[in-house]
């Protein structure tokens, strides 16, 4: 054993020692305590590290603070766990050549689109300046041209920017300026995915379209909230939960702002007199502006004069009724009119009979969005009526009973026959007879 | 045998080609010969010869399938009057009607039956529907707002019915058996004088012992937590001998074998050394 060996060797026994004593899962467990530590203090105080402020990277628990704050969190939940251990790295400076490759080549694409852009622009401004005699085909012909042209320079927009991925990007996070075609043409695509087709379902199998109006295709998408829970279109909505107006959210795809008339109708009003139904109308607001940026309605804040026409009314059904279809219709006026409201509170006032029809055709509305919920009899409808003073808590529908066209058919058999007072000493047998009579007489039908 | 029939024949052969065909050949008599001979064989009854009563036979009939029409067109109905039985759908159900299991057309109002076509719904096919009024053609306009009826009665509503909270003999409906450190039971009286819960509730009590009945929904899963729980159990072995074997505990680590598996590894020595 050499010097330096003898030197050591006490030193690296201790080492040994040391490392021999403590299990090997003890560096596992204090982690896990150290670990467990850090959770409780987290949970207990509840601290917002840095990252749980940013909406991009904040987890559940902190999202409620971070919304009233006014900041919506970005992405799914899913992502945000994610993005908080990944740094975001710009694409610029991601390592991958083909995606870099790629990108050079999106973007000498848009280049061309947008020398395209440019090139109609001219086209329009030069046929603007040109006088209409000297077009071929005249001021009609000039005016299609002209439309044509600012038809390609929309589509040639959206052409632009439809394959950048940090445009696609900004769209899924909810981040989208929807002023800008290319955001509202994802929106629409989304929309039309799904949503569109379950309302234009709805629509057809709650036979809207011809009950309530002869043709219906809607082009905005209304989303229905009932104290902000989201209701499917066509669910049945308890009728204290209906109570209170819903707001609405409209995202329309084209540009610029507009006024819309906003009706909600009840196509099932039982009419008993006349053994059919009716329609009722249940809310009815008009000049109310739209734009693609502002897509929150509540249906509580129009309360201004040149606005509610008709306040809301709950709406209820009576017991033993078919359910009600309560359809939101939202008509878009012509451009620049503005409906006088103080003529239509005087031609709704009274609710009943309603007709979308006559009102679209009065008014040159044209229906752009639709949603709708249904509503039964249930176990709140009495007090939500009583409050009120909806008549007709007290009543309730049967099915009318319907007879039969044979002719009564008169009891047949030897019990049947002797059931008169001639067979007084045999009624202990004809009488009273399970399934056949009782102490009134002769109970079995035919 | 065919032969000698031939010879007789053959004077009424010849007459009858002389009648009917003067301009055919001879070689085509031997056919027609042949067909009569043929007729002969059959046994074709002549009209002199009186028939032997087969004609009353009847013929053998099954039961009848009654398939058809049950209502003509204008007819009253009422709902769940059969307007036409068939095999298959000759006739569609149209307004106000439906379709049985069998493709009967029953009516689902009370009206007036019509009969029609409709283009618009589909090009060939044959509708049967009810009209709420006779005059009513059928099909309606396709954007005309559907006619409907009510079909209801208002009534006063019914009052709910009290219920009784002490049966006839003056004993209560219901009795709750209080136990402290269990949940409340509601025992409830029963034909035969006896308080017991009901077996719904009974089966309700499960939940409140925290008893879980089985860990994993499917074979397959409950397989693949095993072999997960191996391969952890495996992993944290080979993690342990090599922390060991870091911190230098007693150098190499025998493995544990069988006296038998010890032998016929030392056997193996053995053969591979020679």
């Amino acid at each position: 054993m050499s010097r330096c060996q003898a030197v050591a060797r006490p030193l690296a026994r201790q080492l040994r020692q040391q490392c021999s004593i403590r299990p090997f899962t003890s560096g596992a467990a204090r982690a896990a305590e150290v670990q467990q530590q850090q959770q409780t203090s987290s949970s207990s105080s509840q601290q917002p590290s840095p990252l749980d402020l940013d909406p991009n990277s904040v987890l559940p628990e902190f999202e409620a603070p971070l919304i009233k704050a006014g900041k919506m969190p970005v992405g799914s939940r899913r992502r945000r766990v994610a993005l908080r251990t990944t740094a975001s790295i710009p694409f610029e400076q991601l390592p991958y050549q083909a995606f870099q490759e790629a990108r050079a080549i999106l973007a000498a694409d848009r280049q061309e689109k947008v020398a395209k852009i440019r090139e109609q622009l001219d086209k329009i401004a030069a046929l603007e300046a040109k006088d209409a005699a000297q077009v071929k085909g005249g001021e009609k012909m000039k005016e299609t041209k002209l439309a044509s042209l600012r038809r390609s320079v929309e589509e040639l927009k959206i052409l632009a920017d439809i394959n950048d991925p940090l445009v696609k990007k900004r769209f899924e996070d909810g981040l989208g300026d929807m002023n800008k075609p290319i955001y509202r043409h994802y929106a629409e695509r989304k929309w039309r995915s799904y949503d569109y087709r379950l309302i234009a379902q709805r629509i057809k199998q709650f036979n809207i379209v011809p009950d309530v109006l002869p043709k219906l295709d809607p082009l905005a998408d209304v989303q229905l909230f009932f104290r902000q829970q989201k209701i499917a279109p066509g669910a049945v909505v308890n009728s204290l939960v209906s109570e209170n107006p819903p707001r609405l959210r409209v995202q329309v795809f084209d540009a610029g702002s507009r006024l819309v008339s906003l009706v909600v109708l009840d196509a099932d009003v039982p009419d008993a007199e006349n053994d059919a139904f009716s329609k009722r109308c249940h809310f009815l607001a008009a000049n109310i502006p739209l734009s693609p940026n502002d897509t929150s309605l509540p249906l509580s804040r129009i309360k201004a004069d040149d606005q509610l026409a008709v306040p809301w009314l709950p709406p209820t059904s009576q017991k033993g009724a078919p359910y009600h279809r309560l359809g939101i219709f939202l008509l878009q006026q012509k451009p620049g009119v503005e409906l006088d409201v103080a003529a239509l509170k005087q031609l709704y006032a009274a609710r009943d009979g309603f007709s979308l029809k006559s009102f679209r055709d009065k008014f040159q509305l044209t229906p752009v969005g639709f949603n709708m919920f249904r509503s039964v009899w249930d176990e709140n409808t009495a007090a939500v009526m009583a409050r009120h003073g909806i008549p007709g808590a007290d009543v309730e529908f049967r099915p009318a009973r319907v007879h039969s066209l044979k002719p009564p058919v008169k009891p047949k058999g030897w019990e049947a026959k002797r059931q008169g007072p001639a067979y007084r000493h045999l009624w202990k047998y004809t009488k009273r007879i399970k399934g056949l009579s009782n102490a009134r007489g002769w109970t079995k039908r035919r | 045998m065919a032969m000698r029939f031939l010879s007789i024949q053959r004077p009424l052969l010849a007459a009858a080609a002389g009648i009917s065909r003067p301009s055919v050949t001879s070689s085509l008599v031997a056919p027609i010969g042949a067909q009569l001979a043929n007729a002969l064989v059959q046994g074709r009854r002549n009209a002199s010869v009186k028939a032997q009563g087969a004609y009353k036979k009847k013929s053998k009939r099954g039961i009848p399938n009654k398939l058809g029409a049950k209502r003509t067109g204008d007819q009253f109905v009422i709902p769940g009057n059969i307007l036409y039985k068939q095999r298959g759908t000759h006739w569609w159900p149209g307004e106000n009607c439906i379709m049985g299991r069998d493709h009967t057309i029953h009516a689902m109002a009370t009206g007036y039956v019509k009969y029609y076509r409709d283009p618009a719904r589909h090009p060939d096919r044959k509708y049967i529907g009810v009209v709420f009024n006779k005059e009513d053609t059928l099909p309606y306009p396709q954007h005309a707002e559907r006619k409907r009826k009510l079909n209801k009665t208002v009534h006063a509503m019914r009052a709910e019915a009290a219920k009784e909270e002490v049966s006839p003999s003056g004993i209560p409906f219901e009795v709750t058996r209080v136990e402290a450190g269990e949940p409340d039971r509601l025992l409830r009286l029963r034909a035969d004088y006896s308080y017991r819960e009901d077996n719904w509730r009974i089966g309700r009590l499960v939940k409140t012992t925290g008893l879980k009945t089985k860990a994993f929904r499917t074979r397959k899963q409950w397989f693949r937590h095993r072999r997960w729980r191996r391969e952890r159990e495996i992993a944290g072995q080979k993690e342990a001998a090599k922390k060991r074997a870091e911190s230098g505990g007693g150098g190499k680590v025998v493995k544990a074998i069988s006296k038998k598996a010890a032998k016929k590894a030392a056997k193996k020595a053995g053969k591979k050394a020679k």
